[in-house]
C-alpha cells in the first residue's frame, strides 16, 4: 500500500485530521514513512500506522487515557516482532487476517488491569496479562503489578466476575474494519 | 581542515515514540507481547494442522 498523507489517512479513518496531528504530537504515533519537518513537508503513514491510529481513536472514544494507548502499543510492538521472529514474517494489521487466525481483543478490568484475550471459534478464550496501568501519576505502592501471564481457565473467569467494569476492544475487527476501508494495494 | 567526528554536525534526530515513563511497565508490556506472540503463532499453527489433517481424512 503506497504511504497516506495525514488528509488520506484521516478520510479512511473517518475522523478529523486533527484527532490524529494530535496523536502524532503526542508521540503515541510516530509516522513510519515519513515525519513533518517544518514547511513544505508532511507526515506520511503506513498501513501499520493506520492499525495504530485505529486502535487510539477507538480507546480514545471510550475516553481512555492517551498512557493507556501507549501501553497497548507497546504491547503490540512487541508482538509483531516476537511474531515475526517466530514465523519469518508478519506484519499488522494484515497478519491478524489470515485464515485460521486466532481473534485477538484487549480487556480493561475495572479501568486499570489490562489483559488480551485469544479466541478461537468454539473454545474459551485465552487469557493473558493482568498488568496494572493506572494513571502514570501513581507511584511507588500505589502501582501495584500483577504477575503476569496465561491465567488458567478458573482464574480468567474470576478475573471478569470480580470485575466491576470491563472494557473490551476487538482489535481483530478493527484490523477488518480497516482492510474494508482501505483502497486495495 | 578535515572534519573530525566532533565537528560533523549530528543529523537531526527522527522522532521517536513517547517513553513509558515506569521502566518496569514498559518491560512487563514487552513480555505481555512476547508471551501473546508465543500463543498467537500456537493457535495459529494448530488450527492448520486441524485443517491439513481433515482435509486429508476427507481424501
Amino acid at each position: 500500500m503506497p504511504p497516506l498523507t495525514l488528509t488520506q489517512s484521516a478520510r479512511a479513518l473517518g475522523v478529523p485530521p486533527h484527532k490524529l496531528i494530535h496523536l502524532c504530537e503526542k508521540r503515541v504515533v510516530v509516522p513510519e514513512v515519513r515525519e513533518a519537518r517544518g514547511r513544505g513537508s508532511s507526515r506520511e503513514f503506513s498501513k501499520r500506522n493506520l492499525f495504530e491510529f485505529a486502535i487510539a481513536l477507538e480507546m480514545r472514544r471510550l475516553e481512555l487515557p492517551v498512557s493507556y494507548v501507549q501501553a497497548v502499543l507497546r504491547v503490540f510492538r512487541a508482538f509483531e516482532d516476537e511474531a515475526k521472529a517466530l514465523l519469518g514474517t508478519f506484519a499488522l494489521p494484515d497478519s491478524l487476517l489470515v485464515a485460521d487466525a486466532p481473534r485477538l481483543s484487549l480487556v480493561i478490568l475495572d479501568g486499570e488491569r489490562l489483559y488480551f484475550s485469544l479466541t478461537r471459534d468454539g473454545e474459551p478464550p485465552r487469557v493473558f496479562g493482568g498488568v496494572n496501568i493506572r494513571h502514570p501519576r501513581a507511584r511507588g505502592r500505589a502501582r501495584q503489578h500483577q504477575s503476569l501471564g496465561r491465567l488458567r481457565p478458573d482464574q480468567a473467569e474470576q478475573a471478569l466476575r470480580a470485575a466491576r467494569t470491563r472494557t473490551e476492544v476487538d482489535l481483530s475487527r478493527i484490523a477488518q474494519d480497516l482492510g474494508d476501508r482501505l483502497p486495495p494495494p | 581542515m578535515t572534519p573530525t567526528s566532533s565537528t560533523v554536525r549530528a543529523a537531526k534526530p527522527v522522532a521517536r515514540r513517547a517513553k513509558i515513563p515506569d521502566p518496569e511497565l514498559r518491560e512487563l508490556l514487552a513480555h505481555l507481547g512476547r508471551l501473546l506472540a508465543h500463543e498467537y503463532v500456537a493457535l495459529l499453527a494448530q488450527s492448520r494442522l486441524a485443517e491439513s489433517a481433515e482435509k486429508e481424512q476427507a481424501r
